[in-house]
């Protein structure tokens, strides 16, 4: 050996497929995934408003275009992935914010359980309008 | 004269020395009993099978943080894993996902202690007067409580091995330091926030971190170093704006 060192370390990692190590980690992946569709969601919902500022045939156009089979599957699987990213992000706030009270961080469940509970009340609030408008 | 079947477990363990090309994994029989955890099983193993495994051990009993290793895929000390968990078998042993294998189950953690050393965890003074060993800070018990569970990390990184941005990222602080570093910003006997400002909140700090809370998940002192990065975040988020709108409060 003459004195050499023999040292070639090994390295190991997760790889890029670590989100498919375990079911924690494919949450995590669908979360943050989640995000691509709800950006195209909004985008989708800008060019509506823009579009209700255009002559009627444009406006009617997009709504069909938004109407097409392919659409109505993308919404379906939009909603799916915002209701994952809104649920998984309301429950991880306990560990995002350390309110203590009198000496003691208050449970999870009192920041959690306002999330929902303002969740459902602004749910609730958009399905009256939207069920006020369309009786009118 | 009868003689009873003893029960054994096969263990799968990665072996490589630093003069191989490729590691490999070893096939070993080990007798089962209730009690034995996979440290001891590795022990019976380098004890009466073979002497050339080489692994990392110190406590056995969860407090020194040298035993990690990857159980079944998962990071875990070996001291805290019980052979009951995993029978039938076999249990598979690795060294922590990572970090760079120097032998067998031996990890190298030079690149770890330079992050830890980057985030100064330790009280710093404006006045420097923790240098004389005289100085004395009172603390109450509710001020304790605010870092008390950042203050448990054992530097045992096996979170290190659960987080897919260490794996991607040799920059990346990571969870254990950065719990760390926030241990020391919320002791109210501290008063090295602006010292460690530049390195927690660097892109290879905090905000490298997407929260996948994994190093949460395996830590076994529930130190919660995902929260920890979270709240650091928040912090930094408000630090950010009080100095862009309100930079006449910032020290200079």
């Amino acid at each position: 050996m003459d004195g050499e060192v023999l040292t070639q370390p090994v390295f190991r990692s997760l790889g890029w497929t670590w989100w498919t190590k375990r079911p924690s980690y494919a949450l995590v992946f669908l979360r943050e995934t989640s995000s691509v569709f709800i950006a195209v969601q909004v985008v989708l919902v800008l060019v509506l408003l823009h579009k209700a500022g255009q002559p009627a045939a444009d406006y009617q156009a997009y709504l069909d275009f938004l109407w097409n089979p392919g659409m109505v599957v993308f919404h379906v699987v939009s909603i799916a992935f915002a209701l994952l990213h809104t649920y998984t992000w309301f429950n991880l706030l306990p560990q995002t914010i350390a309110i203590r009270v009198m000496g003691r961080r208050i449970p999870g469940l009192l920041l959690v359980a306002p999330q929902f509970g303002a969740w459902a009340v602004v749910t609730g609030l958009i399905i009256a309008w939207v069920w006020w408008v369309g009786a009118g | 004269m009868s003689t009873a079947i003893e029960t054994t477990i096969k263990f799968e363990v990665f072996r490589y020395q630093p003069d191989w090309d490729e590691p490999t994994y070893q096939l070993y029989d080990v007798p089962y009993r209730e009690d034995w955890v996979v440290l001891d099983a590795l022990n019976y193993i380098k004890d009466t099978v073979d002497g050339t495994l080489t692994y990392r051990w110190s406590c056995r009993m969860g407090v020194c943080g040298s035993c990690g290793a990857m159980v079944n895929g998962y990071p875990k000390l070996t001291c805290a894993a019980f052979l009951s968990e995993y029978m039938p078998g076999p249990i598979r042993v690795e060294p922590l996902v990572n970090f760079n294998v120097e032998r067998d189950l031996v990890t190298s953690i030079e690149g770890f202690m330079e992050k830890l050393e980057s985030v100064q965890p330790w009280i710093i003074r404006e006045d420097g007067a923790t240098d004389d060993l005289k100085s004395e800070y009172l603390q109450t018990p509710d001020q304790h409580a605010a870092y008390q569970q950042f203050s448990m990390c054992i530097n045992c990184l096996l979170c290190y091995a659960a987080c897919p941005v260490s794996s991607h990222s040799d920059e990346f602080i990571g969870p254990a330091a950065l719990a760390l570093a926030q241990r020391y910003n919320l002791d109210t006997r501290d008063e090295g926030v602006e010292q460690r400002r530049d390195v927690i909140l660097k892109d290879e700090g905090i905000w490298e971190c997407s929260f996948v809370g994994e190093c949460s998940a395996v830590c076994p002192k529930h130190v919660d170093p995902a929260g920890a990065i979270q709240q650091a975040k928040m912090t930094g988020a408000i630090d950010y704006y009080r100095r862009l709108l309100m930079p006449w409060t910032v020290k200079s």
